[in-house]
């Protein structure tokens, strides 16, 4: 199943509470303003902060 | 790692072990008890709901039943492929699951209209945290709605039983008694609207071996209820039925309104 945008879009940061982006082909959600990544498995996000790994670029 | 964070991996060990044997309890989707839930929040059927801790999905699926659009959250990824499964197989689709933590909610403040927690309070170290988060995120004049077990108002009352439930699932940390609840709520700037409780009579051997406690434990457990029973030790009222042994768990539901005044 592909991640319906539509169900992303109110999905923010844990930490900063920045909307998160789509990024990494779809098997991942980044924060711009932290800069974090939250893994997606299995088609459901991982929000939390303890997995996110922070992605500069 | 913090102790926090620590009790965190802990739940999600014990929740991906009883994921299977949790999702199948009697009480947790027993379809009246939810129905009581849903019908005791009356929620619009525009509402947006979000369930924290939602475990296996049964009562985000339930308010799915009458509600626009549902969202479930939990920080354990096992029991969410399970209620991923059963939504499915309900082919419901204004229902989702997230992998997120209770005390740093993945959504703005105001975003729904209906906040819900069951059966999971005490599960948290720092519920305070926990309904802070449901209230920042449910809109003014929103719905937030915690049920969950309780224990005696009288401690001694509520730490022998908190004592026995975490010997036996080590993720239980404490059950409040409901003077404790309704302040929490207070505090939070909810206004209180309706509260209804209710118990659970589970067998003691059957409600052992869903949560899988070690056989030592275990022992322990049901020599704290035999005694219990002959001393009258916690508010449970433990009792034989054709020589099976029973308690009583007593349950809770609260609901408040959020105030305009709240945080």
């Amino acid at each position: 199943m592909v991640i319906n945008e539509d169900l992303l879009e109110i999905l923010v940061c844990p930490l900063c509470k920045t909307p998160v982006k789509l990024v990494n082909e779809g098997t991942g959600l980044k924060c711009e303003t932290c800069h974090r990544v939250y893994p997606i498995r299995d088609d459901i996000p991982v929000m939390l902060i303890d997995e996110a790994k922070i992605e500069e670029t | 790692m913090t102790d926090s964070s620590t009790h965190k991996q802990q739940i999600r060990e014990e929740f991906t072990k009883q994921a299977r044997a949790y999702a199948s309890s009697a009480d947790i989707h027993d379809p009246g008890r939810l129905l009581r839930l849903v019908n005791a929040v009356d929620p619009d059927p525009n509402a947006r709901v979000l369930e924290t801790a939602t475990g296996p999905g049964y009562v985000a699926l339930a308010f799915a039943e009458r509600c626009l659009e549902v969202i479930g959250v939990d920080i354990t990824a096992a029991p969410l492929a399970i209620a991923e499964e059963t939504r499915r197989a309900r082919r419901l689709n204004n229902v989702s699951f997230k992998v997120g933590d209770a005390d740093h909610l993945p959504f703005s403040d105001g975003e729904f209209d209906v906040v819900v927690c069951r059966l999971a309070f005490h599960h948290f170290e720092a519920p305070e945290l926990a309904l802070r988060e449901m209230t920042r995120t449910c809109r003014v004049d929103g719905s937030v709605a915690v049920e969950d077990l309780t224990v005696s108002e009288h401690l001694q009352r509520a730490q022998y039983q908190n004592r026995f439930e975490r010997l036996r699932d080590s993720s239980h940390v404490r059950a409040r008694p409901i003077s404790d609840l309704l302040s929490m709520f207070t505090a939070n700037g909810l206004e209180v609207t309706r509260v209804y409780t209710d118990q659970l009579t589970p067998s003691v051997e059957r409600w052992l071996a869903n949560s899988q406690t070690p056989p030592e434990q275990a022992a322990e457990v049901r020599r704290m209820i035999e005694k219990d029973l002959a001393q009258d030790l916690s508010g449970t009222r433990p009792f034989r039925l054709n020589g099976e042994l029973f308690f009583n768990q007593k349950t809770v539901a609260i609901i408040g309104r959020k105030m305009r005044s709240a945080q």
